[in-house]
């Protein structure tokens, strides 16, 4: 069928062999002169030998009908008209036509199925000749028919008008399709490039987070000369192991177990490199950010990590944390402020996270383009895993950033 | 490859493949129909019901015609729908009254016949099951017509039940196969095209890729310089390398980052020259994932010609422009400008796309066309 949609669609075969177009009048040429013979059948008259010969010609009807699904040579369609024209007289004789409008339209519906032919008519004056030959046969035969026994213009107007329909499908019906198909296959390539596109975008963006959370970010402090360091930060941030492992989040780790300490309130305290920061996680995603908080509170800079978000999967998680704790990073750096406060809520299948401080705050529009920590770690990042960023910040009045994400 | 963006085809493009073969059809029975009906006036009581069943048929067919056009609304469709099945019922029931015993079954099987072929128009723009469901019903209530008439028990009802639901049934079966098969051939083409634009795509980047590793390899070398010193201040000499590294690292990053899905996408497809998209990245990154397909599938497609070959406006080389602006909150005005385009002549699937974005407003003037659609864009922060 394919190989048929194809050759209908680059224009007529060059052999007498069936496409599309002419299987489907076959097809449909089929079941219309059974609908007829079902409902003449009945109402037939005349000497018996009308009913041998009408049912003789039926199966000859479907016969020529059944072959032109493989070919549509032209003995096999002048075969079919004559049967056609012969049929229509056996069937609804005269005297029935004049009797009975019903019987009228069931005639002239046979005759009709002769337009299908026109569906074989090829770019070539020998078809042509030929098909308006057949024409002259069916349309003659129906005025002389109409004209002798006064029947009117009914037979005439219907089968003329099957014929007109026919030569529209022949001809805008392969244009019609070649668009069709056309269409399809521009959308077809654009899904493609589009898909193309977007992994290549979203792989492009998701180098540039890790290459600015592993690399740029100690870069930058090392072209400070470790301005506001403290030694092992500085090694912490250059091991090998940091920065090839796939950013932050490769820092979460059960070994990091044994640093909590419970205290006597519920409330866990971290204790790391001389600094403390109070935490209240409840859920898992408290923990992981309490986790990633640890490696930020050092020299007095506090982040503390309340409520709880439940359990969610394990790439929105991720992400989550990944992006809070660029904030908390730039909060340290940036903020001029000696504590952050994240609260983690969910409501539903929402989670939020906020992440607060009381610094210095910035003007979020007027970052350069250059700078990547918000823009790619924290707003993009929560946007490849449906989540969304918002960061409220004005100078001099301190910088929130909300997160957030469906955990469903 | 991730396969995340593909977008899986919603595709509402038109049910039937030509309207044109389908106006053409109810335009010819309703002239047969109009002839036969005309030719049998007899001054009597009947005459105006004849008429009148004309009447509302051309209302029917005036409908059917517009809710099969590409460029109509979709929200308008559902009501276009109704109109049509109360002209066809009302039409119907008053052909049915003027059927005699001996006269007027022609005009009724006509009358049927007629809405048969509105029911292809009503329902190229709905779906299959849609479709199947207003044949149904038109072949219900041609029955009831029918019942209603004094002819009803002769048997003539299964003429009207035959030229009713058989070519219902043959234009879905059609509408089935048809779709099936372009299905199984465009997945086979996205497939080959993926592939195709994937290793494109790694081609293009290889320069860049090869650019970022050479800095990443300068940049760990220096971090294993440091490592080695111990304590802080860092020598001066490690703080420059650092400087240039970080402004070389930055400025690779934003090469990397300097495109847009839009732009890439069609430089991938080989349009970058035809087609110029003036908009902010920002702008263009805001419009929706579900919205994306649809977008750089307009565009692709105003970019093919349509219409005969051999028309001098298809012939001549078309220029694209794209323009994304700020709408509302959440939507962004997209503008394509085509140059030597009349929108009349563009395919059905292209409406289909534009439909799904939003509801398109179409300018024309000498030089070619605009066609303007809110896209939703919600804002990231």
């Amino acid at each position: 069928m394919g190989a048929g949609i194809a050759r209908l669609v680059t224009g007529r075969p060059e052999q007498d062999y069936s496409d599309l177009l002419v299987r489907g009048g076959a097809v449909a040429g089929f079941v219309f002169i059974a609908a007829s013979g079902l409902y003449l059948g009945p109402a037939e008259g005349g000497p018996p030998w009308h009913r041998a010969g009408a049912a003789l010609l039926m199966i000859i009807v479907f016969v020529c009908l059944a072959a032109m699904w493989w070919t549509d040579v032209w003995p096999l369609r002048l075969a079919l008209v004559t049967a056609l024209i012969t049929l229509s007289e056996l069937l609804a004789g005269v005297t029935y036509r004049q009797d009975s409008d019903s019987l009228l339209l069931a005639h002239s519906l046979i005759l009709a199925v002769s337009s299908t032919l026109v569906l074989s008519l090829r770019n070539s004056w020998r078809s042509a000749l030929f098909t308006g030959l057949l024409a002259v046969l069916v349309m003659g035969h129906t005025l002389m028919s109409s004209a002798v026994h006064g029947l009117g213009a009914t037979t005439l107007l219907i089968v003329a008008g099957a014929w007109y329909i026919m030569f529209v499908v022949r001809y805008s019906a392969p244009k019609a399709l070649a668009a069709y198909w056309n269409d399809q296959s521009i959308r077809a390539e654009s899904a493609a490039a589009q898909a193309v596109a977007c992994a290549r975008i979203d792989a492009s963006a998701a180098e540039a987070r890790i290459l600015h959370d592993t690399l740029l970010r100690p870069l930058t402090l090392l072209a400070r000369g470790g301005a506001g360091a403290v030694p092992d930060e500085v090694r912490e941030m250059l091991t090998v192991a940091t920065h090839d492992a796939g950013g932050p989040g490769s820092r979460t780790t059960p070994a990091t177990a044994h640093l909590w300490e419970a205290t006597g309130n519920g409330a866990r305290t971290v204790r790391t490199q001389g600094a403390d920061a109070a935490v209240e996680p409840d859920g898992e995603l408290a923990l992981l950010l309490t986790d990633r908080a640890r490696h930020h509170c050092r020299d007095g800079f506090a982040v503390d990590v309340f409520g709880e978000g439940g359990t969610l999967p394990a790439d929105v998680q991720l992400a989550i944390a990944d992006a809070a704790e660029e904030c908390m990073v730039n909060a340290a750096r940036h903020a001029g402020t000696d504590r952050v406060d994240v609260l983690v809520s969910r409501s539903g299948s929402l989670v939020s996270v906020l992440i607060s401080d009381a610094g210095r705050g910035f003007d979020p529009k007027a970052i350069p383009a250059e700078r990547f920590g918000v823009r790619n770690s924290v707003v993009d990042r929560m946007g490849g895993v449906g989540g969304r960023a918002k960061v409220i910040s004005t100078p001099g009045r301190g910088t929130t950033v909300v997160l957030e994400a469906d955990a469903a | 490859m991730s396969l995340a963006h593909l977008s899986t085809s919603r595709r509402d493009g038109p049910l039937f493949i030509s309207r044109a073969v389908l106006v053409v059809t109810s335009l010819t029975i309703w002239i047969i129909s109009f002839i036969l009906n005309a030719g049998s006036l007899d001054g009597g009581s009947m005459d105006h019901l004849k008429l009148g069943a004309q009447a509302f048929d051309l209302l029917g067919l005036a409908v059917a015609i517009v809710a099969s056009a590409p460029k109509t609304p979709r929200h308008h469709l559902p009501f276009l729908r109704l109109i049509w099945l109360a002209s066809s019922i009302t039409s119907g029931t008053m052909t049915a009254q003027f059927v005699t015993p001996t006269s007027g079954y022609l005009s009724l099987a006509l009358n049927v016949l007629f809405g048969t072929a509105l029911v292809f128009l009503v329902a190229m723009r709905w779906d299959l099951l849609g479709f199947l469901v207003l044949v149904a019903a038109n072949s219900v209530l041609s029955g009831a017509y029918y019942a209603a008439t004094p002819r009803f028990g002769s048997g003539e009802g299964l003429l009207i039940f035959f030229i009713t639901i058989l070519p219902g049934l043959l234009g879905g079966l059609a509408v089935f196969f048809l779709r099936n098969q372009v299905q199984r051939t465009l997945e086979r083409q996205t497939l080959g095209a993926l592939n195709t634009l994937t290793a494109q795509s790694v081609s293009r980047d290889a320069e860049r890729a090869e650019d970022l590793a050479e800095t990443h390899q300068q940049i760990q070398a220096l971090f294993a310089k440091v490592a080695e010193r111990r304590g802080l201040p860092l020598d001066p000499g490690f703080s420059e390398q650092a400087q240039v590294l970080a402004e070389q690292l930055r400025s690779q990053l934003m090469i990397s980052q300097s495109t847009n899905w839009l732009t890439e996408s069609l430089s991938l497809a080989g349009l970058e020259a035809t087609v110029m998209v003036v908009a902010q990245s920002d702008l263009v990154e805001r419009v929706s994932p579900a919205s994306r397909s649809a977008v750089l599938a307009t565009t692709m497609l105003l970019t093919a010609p349509a219409g005969d070959a051999d028309s001098t406006l298809t012939a001549r080389p078309r220029r694209l422009h794209i323009f994304v602006e700020p709408h509302t909150a959440a939507t962004v005005l997209v503008t394509w400008r085509v140059t030597h385009m009349n929108p009349n002549r563009c395919t059905p699937a292209l409406w289909s796309e534009l439909g799904s974005l939003g509801v398109p407003r179409v300018h024309t003037d000498p030089g070619g066309a605009s066609i303007m659609v809110p896209v939703e864009a919600p804002r990231s922060w």
